[in-house]
């Protein structure tokens, strides 16, 4: 898949991860994994960038003797989900229009 | 690599990025490196699968910006030896005049490329501005009594307009494809950095 459009892919595939129930690192990743291939070092920056563009939160918990972050999506984060499922519509529109069947007349 | 001796080597290659920035990417990478652990991998099963240290560090570098990335790999990780710091004193009349010169050159291309651009667009306000004026002294022409004159004027005026309106589409698209280049070339920049830095 094309990189500039995957990066993409993935910050949505990660806040819907969140959308639902806060998560924590590991689990994002295995909740993602079947739909796009991910790995920490690609989180990692992702986490970040959603973060500082304000759209999920991280709080830290204990969890077994030691700390897990977990992060939590905020309502701008909520947004840029619907904005991408919007934006897709349009996008399948033109998926249709490109591989529609050859009339024929 | 235990999980030490994996969060060193991060740590390593991170140095000169603020401690905050690095504190937080190593936590990161014990947890991730934990919770594996604790899924059923070895030790050392975890550690290969989270990342190598480069792949993690140059995903983290990729995303810092570019002038925070260049203060941050330009800070000498060790003092310098007192010989380093006579030969860069000596050596000041060398290195000076031609880092001024490499970096004049550069900002000289960048300028030279956007104000090409800019040019451009200008020129087509110019025609488009110059065209409102001239139809306008056209009219007054035409009411003053300049007959065929004034028509003519005003003729041109209105190609003029055309002409700025139509160019306007084509000037639009070069600006966004130089804006385009210019940030694939910081990207290039940052990646030819981080590449030559990594491999110290």
């Amino acid at each position: 898949m094309d990189m500039q459009m995957k990066r993409g892919l993935l910050d949505i595939c990660v806040l819907a991860a969140i959308k639902n129930e806060d998560s924590y690192g590991y689990k994002i990743i295995k909740d993602v994994k079947p739909y796009l291939s991910i790995s920490e070092s690609t989180l990692y920056p992702i986490l970040r960038r959603l973060e500082e563009a304000g759209c999920l939160t991280v709080r830290s918990e204990e969890y077994n003797g030691r700390l897990r972050k977990y992060y939590s999506i905020t309502s701008a984060g909520q947004t840029r989900i619907k904005d991408f499922a919007e934006e897709w519509k349009e996008i399948t529109a033109v998926y249709e229009y490109v591989t529609r069947e050859e009339k024929e007349s | 690599m235990n999980r030490q001796e994996y969060l060193d080597e991060i740590k390593d290659k991170l140095l000169g990025l603020s401690e905050e920035d690095i504190d937080k990417a190593l936590d990161f990478y014990m947890e991730a490196i934990d919770d594996r652990m604790e899924d059923g991998l070895t030790e050392d099963q975890a550690v290969a699968a989270v990342g190598s240290p480069d792949e993690v560090a140059e995903e983290i570098l990729m995303e810092t910006p570019l002038p925070k990335l260049v203060s941050a790999k330009v800070k000498p990780k060790r003092s310098l030896k007192v010989w380093e710091i006579v030969l860069i004193v000596l050596g000041f009349p060398v290195w000076f005049p031609l880092l001024l010169a490499l970096g004049s050159v550069a900002l000289a291309l960048v300028i030279t490329a956007l104000s090409l651009v800019f040019s451009l667009i200008v020129v087509d306000i110019a025609w488009g501005i110059g065209g409102i004026i001239a139809f306008f002294a056209g009219v007054v022409g035409l009411f003053v009594g300049e007959g065929a004159a004034a028509l003519l004027q005003i003729g041109l005026s209105l190609v003029l307009m055309a002409l700025s309106i139509v160019l306007f589409i084509p000037c639009k698209a070069v600006m966004l494809w130089g804006l385009e280049l210019l940030s694939r070339f910081v990207k290039w920049l940052k990646k030819k950095f981080i590449r030559k830095t990594a491999n110290k």
